[in-house]
């Protein structure tokens, strides 16, 4: 979803000619070549048709030969009444919540980091980024074991439990949507801040205006950074499935994701009311990230004066300092610290989720997952469905990207924009419930397509879900490449294949990196796809966690959830060595990219 | 190895974008080999889009073009891609290579020529040196001023030595005072390597600077096309005169017609029975006609000598060095703009103009027509078709 965040920046380039005329030729040109029909039957079969199929089950029951079971729109109407109705209620409120105060946050520390001197400005924006790659899942699983009856503050004679009544509920769903969601808004406000330059500021000032005024005038204009915030985590909390699926479900809070997964998960399926919950999912986060992308066409906060000059930074005092440097512990303490400490020190200890046991510190658990074939092979099964995953999706959203930003082909650039902004409206819930329907129906035999039940499905699931984010990764970086610089290479002796490796491609290597980076970490602890999608006896990791949870091996699921993320960040810091390391240096210096400021 | 020069021929270029627009119409020219031409107009006039089609990087959609005796361009039919053109080109906003350290800018078009690796390097330093970067080498374009970056492009134009290069405004993102020895290094430079030369601009002080021949483009139309000095003096429409350089302009009526290019006219408000000016056009006594004046026309004199045609006023005055510019008021509120003065005059103070018959150009009142573009014909037996 970081895509729709850089949306914002994606520069709106202007028609400046190149189209061909109405001759047969270019008629012949204007029709899709093979490379884009291909594009095209690979969208279809990864999203557009069975998301459509998933969805259609809603409107007309018994499509495709299903159970006609519910009649007309009745689907609606039993997804609008009783827990169904709360659980989307519940939905709606903990996002609006969590959305208005994930932008407060995330102005609060863009401020901070991109307009202050506050101390350690490189390390608070590595901790976004590293609560960017958290799943959620794990965030409550880390303050479950922290605060949980018998939990690890229990151990250590803390008495936590008044405190725990309080979090399982709608207050820990807000909390921690707000702390994964503060990542998303802060990369829109914090791009925003960046670029705005001190001119508007400086202006004020000289015309006797003081701090409350400067802020009167420079909040409008980053208004819609600030409404880009609360559309993106808006959203992401509706579309969540980490929390849903452990802190709401065990708290007795019915959330709107997690009554999907149940009208999918148990028996007898509903596939009809399952897809209007879907549609209600997808309109829920479709409406707002639409209404932010129609706002934003055309503008770009760098543009805003072509003369921007560097933000003055704002000098805090000795006080200032302290205070910033406390509200920055709290939150991030809130955000990363008490998950963490939870999750590390539950994988130590040992017996832990047994009652009425003796506990003692313990590399136990990380020896059992290591050493234990069961336990390891989730490991290297997420590790090579990552890697897979996050190399299609980067060759698939460099291709993606190039179709959006074709100024020849304007209709179709709108229609993949189309789908690819309605996909990251998407829920990774909504799209599971579309593989299983689609790929389970008995026409996908007929074609000799027999992959349900397999990883292959989980695979194609998570290109699937990760692609729409890579292609709005990388859109603005392509269609920031100035077109110049390949009509110069091929006006001093290269051909078009040769002028694209040579003159864009160098520009592209660090985006595409990221983008490659992003999808590996965040398929590696990917949860809702692999909760409705693994192959029985496959379980990736997010499904092993929770299965080891669920079994109170809680040392055992804390433990290969410290391995997961150990992993994670791992890849991260040797694909960028690497990086650094084998590719020209004129490659790093290039292409913008998402390096943490 | 060195490119002969080559010549350039456009008939009847025609570029639309959809049915509606048409960005060139029926542009005609021919450009001599080891030439210099500048194509002159303002934005829109479809300049960039001629030069980008003589360079292969749009396709148009009727006419043709040749380079060197070549077809490269054949209505839809027939496009050459860029690369096979043997061509160079400096971009408006230099296009150069970001990833790139400066050299490797430059040796680009000999790499691509398959030049061995050490020729290659030595070549594109020796051309940085030309053009006094040679300190610059390994650094990257980000690294450089606006003005060296400029200096890159033009080494990475003119280092391979194609026979035609081409020139996007290549001066227009410079200030002032790095424009006009950027334009110097471009002139000598480029002659030297004694290839053919398209250069586009719209100010025309560049243009006639720079040029053995100009095009004068108006919404994708060429208007005109000759040496400098004949489009600053006998300018084929009023469109040309004011797009290169007037001081201002009168309403008259025709006297008399002297002969093809001179007429007598009378203007309202003058002391003298008639003004002598130039005309290209056929006028009869009493005809309203407009007289463009062009500042070196405009003469300041004694407001109640025997030279003074009209009065005015002195509205400003601004200290330009090696003179004075003066804005005069006539009599009539009509307004002339960079008038010389070899001396300081006074806001307000009233004085005498006299008008240079050589610097007034006549036009009717009533409207014109522009011309069509002059159209020429290609010898047949000097064209040689590729195909695409």
């Amino acid at each position: 979803m970081t895509s729709v965040v850089e949306q914002r920046t994606q520069v709106q380039t202007e028609l400046t000619g190149g189209r061909r005329g109405d001759s047969p030729r270019a008629l012949l040109v204007a029709l899709p070549n093979l490379p884009s029909l291909l594009l095209w039957v690979v969208l279809a079969l990864l999203l557009i048709v069975p998301v459509l199929a998933f969805l259609g089950q809603a409107v007309i029951p018994g499509l495709f030969g299903t159970s006609k079971a519910l009649s007309g729109l009745q689907s609606f109407k039993l997804a609008l009444t009783g827990p169904t109705f709360r659980g989307i209620l519940d939905s709606l409120i903990v996002s609006v919540s969590s959305a208005t105060l994930a932008m407060l946050s995330a102005l609060g520390l863009a401020w901070l980091t991109q307009r202050t001197n506050v101390i350690g400005k490189k390390s608070w924006s590595m901790a976004v980024w590293i609560l960017l790659l958290v799943p959620t899942y794990l965030v409550t699983e880390g303050w479950q074991r922290l605060i949980e009856p018998h939990g690890v503050l229990y151990n250590i004679g803390i008495n936590s439990s008044g405190f725990y009544h309080v979090f399982f509920g709608p207050v820990g769903v807000i909390v921690v949507l707000t702390t994964s969601g503060t990542p998303f808004a802060y990369l829109a406000i914090s791009s925003a801040l960046l670029g705005l330059g001190s001119e508007f500021e400086d202006a004020v000032r000289v015309h006797g205006g003081g701090i409350f005024q400067t802020a009167r005038v420079v909040i409008p204009i980053i208004a819609p950074a600030i409404m880009s915030a609360l559309a993106i985590v808006f959203a992401e909390s509706m579309s969540d499935f980490g929390v849903a699926s452990t802190l709401a479900a065990q708290a007795n809070f019915p959330v709107a994701t997690y009554s999907l997964f149940n009208a999918i998960d148990s028996f007898p399926l509903n596939f009809g009311v399952a897809a209007a919950i879907g549609w209600i999912l997808v309109a829920a986060a479709a409406i707002p990230i639409a209404v932010q992308s129609r706002a934003l066409k055309g503008k770009s906060y760098e543009v805003l004066s072509g003369r921007t000059r560097r933000p003055r930074m704002v000098a805090l005092g000795r006080k200032g300092q302290a205070l910033a440097l406390i509200a920055l512990l709290a939150y991030f303490g809130i955000a990363l610290g008490v998950p963490a400490i939870g999750v590390v020190s539950a994988s130590l200890l040992s017996n832990f989720g047994a009652s009425f046991t003796t506990h003692a510190l313990t590399l136990g658990n990380y020896r059992k997952v290591l050493h234990s074939s069961t336990l390891f092979a989730p490991l290297t099964l997420s590790s090579a469905l990552s890697f897979v995953t996050a190399t299609g999706a980067a060759i698939l959203g460099v291709a993606v990207a190039r179709v959006m930003t074709n100024r020849r082909a304007k209709a179709a650039a709108r229609l993949v924009d189309l789908v690819m902004l309605g996909s990251v409206a998407l829920p990774a819930i909504v799209l599971a419930a579309g593989y299983i329907f689609f790929y389970n129906l008995p026409v996908m035999s007929t074609f000799g397509i027999n992959i349900y039940g397999t990883t292959k499905l989980l695979a194609l699931g998570y290109l699937a879900g990760a692609l729409p984010s890579a292609a709005r990764l990388l859109v603005g970086p392509v269609s920031q490449i100035q077109s110049n610089l390949r009509d110069a290479a091929r006006v001093h002796g290269a051909n078009g294949r040769v002028s694209w490796i040579k003159a864009q491609l160098p520009l592209l290597a660090r985006p595409v990196l990221w983008a490659w980076l992003l999808t590996f970490s965040k398929t590696l602890l990917e949860l809702p796809l692999s909760q409705l999608l693994y192959a029985p006896n496959f379980p990736p990791i997010s499904v092993s966690i929770n299965k080891l949870t669920a079994g109170y091996d809680f040392g055992g699921g804390t433990a290969m959830s410290v391995l997961a993320l150990i992993l994670a960040f791992g890849v991260i810091l040797i694909v960028m060595g690497l990086f650094k390391l084998l590719t020209p240096k004129g490659w790093q210096r290039v292409g913008g990219g998402y390096t943490p400021k | 190895m060195i490119n002969a020069a080559q010549e350039v021929r456009l008939k009847a270029v025609t570029k639309s974008y959809g049915k509606q627009k048409k960005a060139l119409s029926a542009v005609s020219m021919m450009v001599e080999p080891g030439s210099f031409t500048v194509l002159l107009g303002p934005s829109g006039s479809g300049k960039t889009t001629l030069l980008r089609s003589i360079a292969g990087i749009e396709r148009i959609s009727d006419g043709e073009i040749w380079i060197g005796g070549q077809a490269v361009a054949k209505g839809t039919s027939k496009h050459l891609p860029p690369e096979r053109r043997g061509l160079a080109m400096v971009f408006q906003d230099y296009a150069l290579w970001p990833h790139m350290k400066v050299w490797e800018n430059v040796a680009f078009p000999l790499k691509r020529q398959k030049v061995a690796k050490e020729p290659t390097r030595a070549s594109a330093f020796e051309m940085l040196e030309r053009v006094g970067l040679a300190q610059h080498t390994e650094k990257y374009p980000n690294e450089l001023s606006g003005g060296e970056q400029q200096r890159v492009a033009l080494a990475r134009a003119l280092v391979a030595s194609p026979g035609l290069v081409l020139f996007d405004e290549p001066l227009s993102n410079l200030d002032a005072d790095l424009r006009e020895r950027m334009r110097i290094e471009i002139a000598t430079l480029t002659r030297e390597s004694g290839a053919t030369s398209i250069y586009i601009t719209h100010d025309q002080a560049e243009a006639f600077a720079l040029s053995d021949q100009v095009g004068v483009l108006e919404r994708g139309r060429l208007v005109q096309f000759g040496e400098p000095e004949e489009i600053y003096n006998s300018p084929a429409t009023e469109f040309v005169a004011r797009f290169t350089g007037i001081a201002g302009e009168v309403s008259a009526a025709c006297t008399d017609q002297t002969g093809p290019a001179e007429i007598g006219v009378i203007v309202p408000h003058g002391f003298g029975p008639t003004i002598r000016a130039r005309s290209n056009g056929k006028f009869t006594a009493g005809d309203p006609v407009r007289i463009l004046l062009r500042p070196s026309a405009v003469q300041i004199c004694d407001p109640f000598g025997d030279q003074a045609q009209l009065s005015a006023i002195v509205r400003d005055v601004a200290f330009r060095g090696r003179g004075y510019e003066v804005a005069l008021s006539l009599q009539d509120g009509t307004q002339l703009n960079s008038v010389f003065s070899s001396h300081r005059m006074k806001r307000g103070e009233s004085v005498g103009v006299r008008l240079d018959s050589e610097g007034c150009l006549t036009f009717s009142a009533l409207g014109e027509l522009a011309p069509p573009s002059p159209m020429i014909d290609l010898p047949e037996s000097s064209e040689r078709e590729l195909q695409p």
